[in-house]
């Protein structure tokens, strides 16, 4: 087969990695640009631009381009995170008969995956274009929190880029695995991902090439578009006061000021104060205005803190998971944009009681990991059993399963933090005289009742024999193999045969809308060649 | 290192021993049914047979069904008991037994009975004529103690073992996988500590994760890996964690038995109370069975193996077995299924 990827698929930047002779080495395009923005810009005429050029047309026009789709990708239409999107967004959201939301740009509908795929597409073929071969594997991350709808829909976004998903790995994990890979350490480390979108931790056992994951969590409202918001709010704020003009409820001017935002941030990184103008705001009786305003880094300092306070929040718990304390880890990496910035990477040390470790770059430590493990999956099968794999990843499971029980509680069947492949069982009995069928809620989260969780779907198991109350004991079992992928299966007790039933997982496209795209990616493409 | 093996089924006298019998002194094995300890006695080389028992009248009895054991007669064999033991000991004696252990005993007194009751049984043996197993010097015995427990098991990344052994050894874990314990899949003792069982668990990762097996044509081969690393994964879970491991240690000794209550052979079930309305007559096989839940199994289990359902008979059989451990029929059974399935793997 041939080679396989590493892809970090994030919220406002994505990046592709491969193993080239032994090493990881991450994949400029023509310009040499290893970070390319995820976002999709639709022209007026022609097909939709992804990455720098995006970005250029992005900032100049907000009304058609999408950015952090990632943020609405397995969401239903009625999550907070799409009803922030709808608020803020310049484009169009309304929902699918499915449930998922559709995006309206320049009058056609886009589902979240399509755009995610247009992404994956395009670093597919940087890919492809550094290395002079067909790719049609590859690992892709995702934050260690998402949600099995939250994966499902990034591996369809995949088949309609045209790559088949070897395994999507958690964020931090990956991180983990390019920091540690070829150093054979026996140490306990703690990952800080604080990404342009998400927030995630994850706690690893490195013991020679077993990279064996303890605990990981973390917040998908968390990330460095928070940054940029809380500073796009207080200049608002400011001009407001000045103005009485409330750029806020501006769609269009929003997005211009989160654009110039995001930069002053990053400036604030090396400089101590910056002075930032955005042309022609408003326009007000006087005349269009501009919108200007300085801020010192100790100002932004004080925006900042509550996010990085709530990212420590998740650490506590993950620290509980593992039945750790910070005492007892030898290392901490950071990882993602944010760890850029000097108040994030203080009050980490801070937190963790150790200076981070250097040596791989926190924007491209992802996408190398993940190409580590496509390496590791592609490999051909040992041919005696004494030959030790380079390096060997042991994942846990990132979210509790459960399952729903009577007055609106989720009991969990397998809780995070398992490692896997995990199985569990569970007997249940018929409750009525002539019962043929049980119907089984699957629903993922902590959250004790129903209503906190995510629905994953119903297992039916059917064409039990009819029988009194109780008499059918049926046992359930649930497995998540190494792809993190939840089987459910049934067995009668009695007779020891199993029987029929399977998981209506909502997906947000059906196979044949996932393969009509598909169909569709390849036509675009071939047409460009 | 001295070898131990305990007859002992309640979880909470087992505890009583394994404090007594510190792991760094004693490597301590409580074998189940007759045919374990045929095996251990075999394999592991025992130095002493403790056996807790509270009625002086059954003292000869006991000692008499241990001794019967082929290679048992090179153990010293203590009775522990709460009465008083200086009355008894003489009784003990005269049983067959070489020493009597009061409780509550802490480790230096267990240590010195068992080492008296070894040095008797070395002399008791040279009066016969036969040779007694030498007693442990040094701790350089250790590697020798815990070599037969690692023979049997994966030594994973261990020697160039070459592809077929490893396949013929995936073969062997998963025909046996549902009666492995959680500490046999790993290759650790009852005993270990949990950073011993994270390391188990690494070793066993790098030879059965079924990462490294994603390019393997064969899907059967791939399938197994799976199913015996799901355990290997499940074993880790749960002995990591100090409150699962504890009720798992609990719960795996089989029915618990109630300390101090004197147990009593359950009468035979008769099978003409119990036979539902119009059943046919039960099988010969049901009518040695002593509890209703086991012998419902075993029915069911025969009915299963009459009907090729290899798999479900196994299950059923092993549930069985729960509730009557030492049924030699069930035993009988289970090997025959087993030997079936290996025979035929991919059978339902």
């Amino acid at each position: 087969m041939g080679r396989a990827v590493g892809i970090d698929l994030g919220t406002s930047y994505s990046s592709v990695a491969a193993m080239i002779e032994g090493k990881p080495v991450v994949l400029g395009d023509a310009e040499g640009v290893l970070a390319h923005p995820s976002i999709v810009y639709f022209p007026e005429e022609g097909e939709p631009l992804v990455g720098v050029r995006a970005a250029e047309e992005m900032a100049s026009d907000p009304a058609h381009g999408v950015a952090s789709a990632k943020r609405l990708i397995g969401q239903k239409f009625d999550s907070p995170a799409v009803r922030v999107a709808t608020a803020s967004a310049a484009y169009a959201i309304r929902e699918a008969p499915n449930g998922f939301p559709i995006l309206t740009v320049r009058g056609r509908d886009y589902a979240v995956p399509q755009i995610s795929a247009m992404i994956l597409g395009h670093l597919k073929e940087v890919a492809e274009r550094r290395l002079g071969e067909t790719i049609e594997s590859a690992v892709v991350t995702v934050p260690a929190n998402f949600t099995d709808p939250q994966r499902e829909s990034t591996r369809q976004a995949a088949r309609i880029a045209g790559l088949e998903v070897m395994r999507l790995v958690s964020e931090p994990t990956a991180a983990a695995l390019a920091f540690g890979y070829g150093k054979e350490a026996d140490e306990y480390l703690s990952v800080y991902d604080f990404g342009g979108g998400t927030f995630d931790v994850t706690l690893l056992h490195l013991s020679g090439r077993v990279f064996h994951v303890l605990a990981t969590g973390g917040d998908s409202f968390l990330g460095g578009d928070d940054f940029d918001a809380a500073l796009a709010s207080y200049a608002a704020e400011q001009f407001r006061r000045e103005t009485g003009v409330d750029v806020r409820t501006r769609a269009v001017e929003w997005q211009r000021l989160l654009f110039v935002a995001e930069k002053a941030k990053r400036a604030l990184s090396t400089k101590k104060a910056i002075n930032v103008r955005l042309h022609e705001v408003a326009h007000l009786p006087t005349g269009p205005t501009d919108l200007r305003f300085g801020i010192t880094r100790d100002q932004f300092n004080v925006l900042g803190m509550d996010l990085v306070q709530r990212s420590f929040d998740i650490c506590d718990t993950v620290l509980t998971d593992a039945r750790l304390n910070v005492a007892a880890l030898q290392g901490l990496v950071l990882v993602g944009g944010c760890t850029n910035i000097p108040l994030v990477r203080q009050a980490a040390e801070h937190y963790f009681g150790r200076t981070a470790r250097s040596g791989i770059s926190p924007e491209y430590a992802v996408a190398v990991g993940a190409a580590i493990q496509a390496a590791a999956l592609s490999a051909p099968a040992p041919k005696s059993a004494s030959a030790p794999p380079s390096s060997l990843l042991l994942d846990v499971v990132p979210k509790s399963v459960g399952i729903a029980t009577a007055g609106g509680f989720v009991e969990p069947i397998i809780r995070r933090g398992t490692p896997i492949p995990a199985q569990e069982s569970r007997v249940y009995s018929t409750s009525r005289d002539g019962q043929t069928q049980i119907r089984i809620q699957i629903h993922q989260g902590e959250g004790l009742r129903i209503d906190e969780n995510v629905l994953l779907g119903e297992f039916v198991v059917d064409g039990l024999p009819a029988a009194p109350a109780g008499w059918i004991d049926v046992e359930v079992i649930f497995e998540i193999d190494t792809n993190g992928l939840l089987n459910v299966t049934a067995r009668d007790l009695r007779s020891g045969k199993l029987c029929s039933g399977q998981v209506h997982v909502g997906a947000e496209l059906d196979e044949a809308q996932v393969a009509q795209h598909a169909a569709r990616h390849r036509e675009l493409r071939g047409g460009r060649k | 290192m001295i070898r131990a093996l305990v007859l002992e089924h309640s979880p909470v006298r087992r505890a009583v021993f394994l404090g007594m019998l510190p792991s760094d002194q004693f490597e301590v094995r409580f074998p189940r049914s007759d045919e374990d300890w045929g095996a251990a006695f075999r394999e592991f080389g025992a130095h002493v047979v403790l056996v807790w028992q509270e009625e002086p009248a059954r003292f000869a009895a006991t000692c008499a069904r241990l001794r019967a054991q082929p290679g048992a007669d090179v153990a010293a064999l203590v009775l522990v008991t709460r009465r008083r033991a200086g009355e008894l000991r003489a009784q003990a004696l005269e049983a067959g037994a070489d020493g009597l252990l009061a409780l509550p005993a802490g480790v230096p007194e267990a240590r010195e009975e068992i080492d008296a009751a070894m040095r008797a049984r070395l002399g008791a043996g040279a009066a016969g004529g036969r040779t007694a197993r030498p007693l442990p010097q040094a701790p350089s015995h250790d590697a020798g103690a815990t070599a037969p427990a690692a023979a049997e098991l994966p030594a994973p990344a261990a020697g160039g073992r070459s592809w077929a052994e490893f396949r013929a050894q995936v073969r062997r874990l998963y025909a046996t996988l549902d009666h492995t314990t959680h500490y046999e899949i790993l290759g650790v003792a009852a005993t270990a500590p949990p950073h011993e069982i994270t390391r188990a668990f690494h070793d066993a990762a790098i030879a059965y994760h079924p990462d490294r097996f994603v390019q393997l044509s064969d899907a059967q081969d791939r399938r197994m890996i799976h199913e015996i690393f799901k355990r290997m994964s499940k074993a880790f879970s749960v002995l990591t964690d100090p409150r699962q491991r504890a009720v798992y240690d609990a719960s795996f000794a089989g029915p618990p038995t109630w300390p101090d209550m004197p147990t009593r052979e359950m009468p035979a079930y008769s099978p003409v109370l119990a036979a539902p309305k119009g059943a046919a007559p039960p099988a010969e096989a049901a009518a040695t069975t002593r509890t209703p839940q086991g012998r419902k199994f075993l029915e069911m289990a025969e009915r299963s193996m009459q009907h090729g359902k290899l798999r479900a008979a196994r299950l059923q059989l092993a549930i069985a077995m729960q509730w009557e451990p030492g049924n030699q029929v069930m035993q009988e059974r289970i090997r025959e299924v087993e030997r079936r399935i290996l025979e035929n793997p991919e059978s339902d």
